[in-house]
C-alpha cells in the first residue's frame, strides 16, 4: 500500500476533530503547548524547541 | 531465418505524465495503452480486478477496463521496469485532455465522477488514494476514471488522505469561479497541483466564507495548516490517530454536498450568446453553410475532425454525424460549457475543449513533458474553421500566412470560412483599431496559403460577402 500523495496538516486534522472529542483534546493541548512554550507535560522533551513559526 | 519468423519487439514509450505513484506507471506500445504494476502493489491491483467492486465500477463505464496482459504472452513488455509483477492493457482514450481545458461543468463532473467513486470504493472497503482530476478523462461528453491503481484495500482507522488534494483540485477552482464568476483554467494551467485553500481564502467574499461547508474547507483548514502546519509533534499524533468509518464516510458526504452545490456564476461572455442572438447570417446563407459542411464531411468520413472555434457547437453536432470523433475547442468557456451541458449524457464522440488558438495549452509540468502540449496529443483529418481566421488575423494580429502553417500541422484537410473585410463582423472588429490588415483580402488568404494547402474548391456563401473553401494539405 503506497500512500504516495501529503495529507496536509490541516485535511488530516480535520477529520481527527470531526472524530469528536478526542480530536478536539489533541488540539486544544496543542494549542496549549504552543502558547505556554511547550509546558504540556505530555510532550516530548524535545518539541518546546520546534515552536509554530507562522503566527496564527 | 528465425529472426525473420519473429515479432518485432514492440517499442515501448513511458508515459512522461504518470510517474508521481511508484507503484507503477502508463507505457505505450504499438499504440496500444499499458499499465505495469511493481512490486507488492500488483498483488493490491489483482485483488482490486478480481473484486465485485472492480466489476460493478467497469460494468457502468466509470472506470476504464484493464485486461491482464500475460508474462508468456508478451514477455518484452515486462521489461518495461523492474520489479514489473503485472501488466494490463487499457483501451485508448481518443483524445487526452486536461482541467484546465473543462469549462466549469466539466470539472464538476468530473469531480463528481471522482466524489462517487470514492464513495463507493469506502462502501466496499476500498479507498481511492488519490482526488485529482488528471485521473479523469472525458470520451466524449463522457467522464471515465482511468488510473484504476489509485484503488487499495482500505486500512481501517486511515483517514480519508485525498481530502486536501480533492480540495485543491476540484472544490477550491470550482468555488472560485462558483463565488467570484472568475474563471480556475488560467489558474489551474500553471497550477497543475491546483489551487491551495491559503490562496482561495482571501478572494471569497465574506458571506460566502461563512458559509458553513466553505468554512470548514476553506477557512478552518486554512487556519489548521498555518497554526499546526509546523507542529511536528501534533503532526506524528494526528498522523497515527485513528478515524472512525463514521467520520471518514462522513467528510466523503461533505464534500460531495459542496460539489453538487456548486453551480456557475451567472453573466453573459459575447460567445455564450452568439448562436441564439446572431443576426449577421441570413437563414439562406445559414442553411447553405450547414449544408456544405454536412456534404463534404459525408462525403470524406473522417475519423477525427476538430472544429475549430466551435461556439456552442452547431457545427460539431453535424460534423459529429460524419465523424467518428469530434474535438469541439473554442476559446469561449461558457460557449464550452453550454456545449457540454447539450450534449452530456449523450453523445460520446464529441469532447469540448477551451483552447485559445492564439496561445494553446503547452507542454509542462515535469521536464515540460508531463502534460503534452495540444499538438503532440493528436491530430485532424479535417477540421472545420468556420469564421475562424478573422478572430485570429484581425482579433489577434497573427499574420495570415503563420494561420496557414500552423492548421497545416494540425489538420490534413479545411473546410474554411473566409469572412472579408466588409462583412458586419469584421467592421464590428476594425471599429476599435487601425485598419493595418492591408493582405487581409480573398486574395491574399489564398495568396498565404498556398504553400501549405491546396485549394479543391472555393464557394461564395449567398446573400453574404462570405466564402467557404476545401483546402487539402500539400
Amino acid at each position: 500500500m503506497l500512500a504516495y500523495i501529503d495529507g496536509g496538516t490541516g485535511g488530516m486534522m480535520l477529520q481527527v476533530l470531526l472524530g469528536g472529542l478526542a480530536g478536539v483534546a489533541l488540539l486544544v493541548k496543542a494549542t496549549l503547548s504552543g502558547l505556554f512554550g511547550g509546558g504540556a507535560k505530555d510532550e516530548d522533551e524535545a518539541e518546546p524547541t520546534e515552536p509554530d513559526i507562522k503566527p496564527s | 531465418m528465425i529472426a525473420r519468423l519473429r515479432k518485432p519487439r514492440p517499442r515501448i514509450i513511458r508515459e512522461p505524465g504518470s510517474f508521481r505513484d511508484p507503484s507503477g506507471g502508463i507505457f505505450e506500445a504499438d499504440a496500444r495503452i499499458f499499465r505495469f504494476l511493481t512490486g507488492e502493489s500488483a498483488a493490491d491491483f489483482e485483488a482490486f480486478l478480481n473484486s465485485g467492486l472492480y466489476q460493478q465500477l467497469t460494468a457502468s463505464g466509470a472506470v476504464v477496463e484493464s485486461t491482464r496482459v500475460g508474462l508468456s504472452a508478451e514477455p518484452e513488455l515486462y521489461e518495461v521496469a523492474d520489479d514489473t509483477q503485472l501488466i494490463v492493457e487499457h483501451p485508448r482514450i481518443p483524445f487526452i485532455s486536461y482541467p484546465y481545458e473543462w469549462p466549469f461543468e466539466m470539472l464538476r463532473a468530473a469531480g463528481e465522477l471522482q466524489i462517487d467513486l470514492t464513495k463507493r470504493a469506502f462502501d466496499a472497503g476500498y479507498s481511492v488514494k488519490d482526488a485529482t482530476p488528471y485521473n479523469v478523462q472525458f470520451h466524449g461528453a463522457k467522464p471515465v476514471f482511468i488510473d484504476v491503481a489509485s484503488f487499495e484495500p482500505r486500512k481501517p482507522g486511515t483517514a480519508w488522505r485525498a481530502y486536501s488534494q480533492f480540495c485543491r483540485m476540484f472544490l477550491n477552482p470550482l468555488l472560485l469561479q462558483s463565488a467570484t464568476g472568475v474563471p480556475f483554467q488560467p489558474w489551474l494551467r500553471s497550477a497543475i497541483d491546483g489551487i491551495d485553500v491559503e490562496q482561495l481564502g482571501p478572494l471569497l467574499p465574506m458571506g460566502r466564507k461563512l458559509r458553513p461547508k466553505t468554512f470548514v474547507d476553506v477557512v478552518l483548514q486554512s487556519w489548521l495548516n498555518k497554526r499546526f502546519g509546523n507542529n511536528e509533534a501534533l503532526l506524528r499524533k494526528v498522523a497515527t490517530q485513528q478515524v472512525s468509518d463514521k467520520t471518514v464516510a462522513a467528510m466523503i458526504d461533505r464534500a460531495a454536498k459542496q460539489l453538487h452545490g456548486l453551480k456557475r456564476k451567472g453573466g453573459k461572455t459575447v460567445w455564450g450568446d452568439y448562436e441564439t442572438g446572431k443576426t449577421h447570417y441570413s437563414s439562406t446563407a445559414e442553411r447553405f453553410k450547414e449544408q456544405f459542411v454536412r456534404e463534404k464531411l459525408t462525403e470524406a468520413k473522417p475519423s477525427v475532425t476538430w472544429d475549430l472555434g466551435c461556439n456552442a457547437g452547431q457545427y460539431s453536432l453535424i460534423a459529429a454525424d460524419a465523424s467518428d470523433y469530434v474535438i469541439a475547442m473554442d476559446f469561449d468557456e461558457l460557449a464550452v460549457g453550454r456545449l457540454y451541458e447539450r450534449i452530456a449524457g449523450k453523445r460520446t464522440n464529441i469532447l469540448p475543449l477551451i483552447v485559445d488558438l492564439t496561445n494553446p495549452s503547452p507542454g509542462q509540468g515535469w521536464a515540460g513533458k508531463e502534460r503534452k502540449a495540444l499538438l503532440d496529443r493528436g491530430h485532424a483529418d479535417w477540421a472545420l474553421a468556420l469564421a475562424l481566421v478573422h478572430h485570429l488575423a484581425i482579433g489577434g494580429n497573427v499574420p495570415l500566412h503563420y494561420i496557414a502553417e500552423w492548421l497545416a500541422q494540425a489538420a490534413d484537410n479545411v473546410v474554411l470560412e473566409f469572412v472579408p473585410k466588409s462583412d458586419p463582423m469584421v467592421k464590428r472588429l476594425l471599429l476599435t483599431r487601425e485598419d493595418v490588415f492591408s493582405d487581409y483580402t480573398p486574395l491574399g488568404f489564398e495568396h498565404s496559403i498556398a504553400p501549405y494547402f491546396s485549394v479543391c474548391e472555393r464557394v461564395a456563401i449567398p446573400e453574404s460577402d462570405r466564402l467557404l473553401y476545401v483546402l487539402s494539405r500539400r
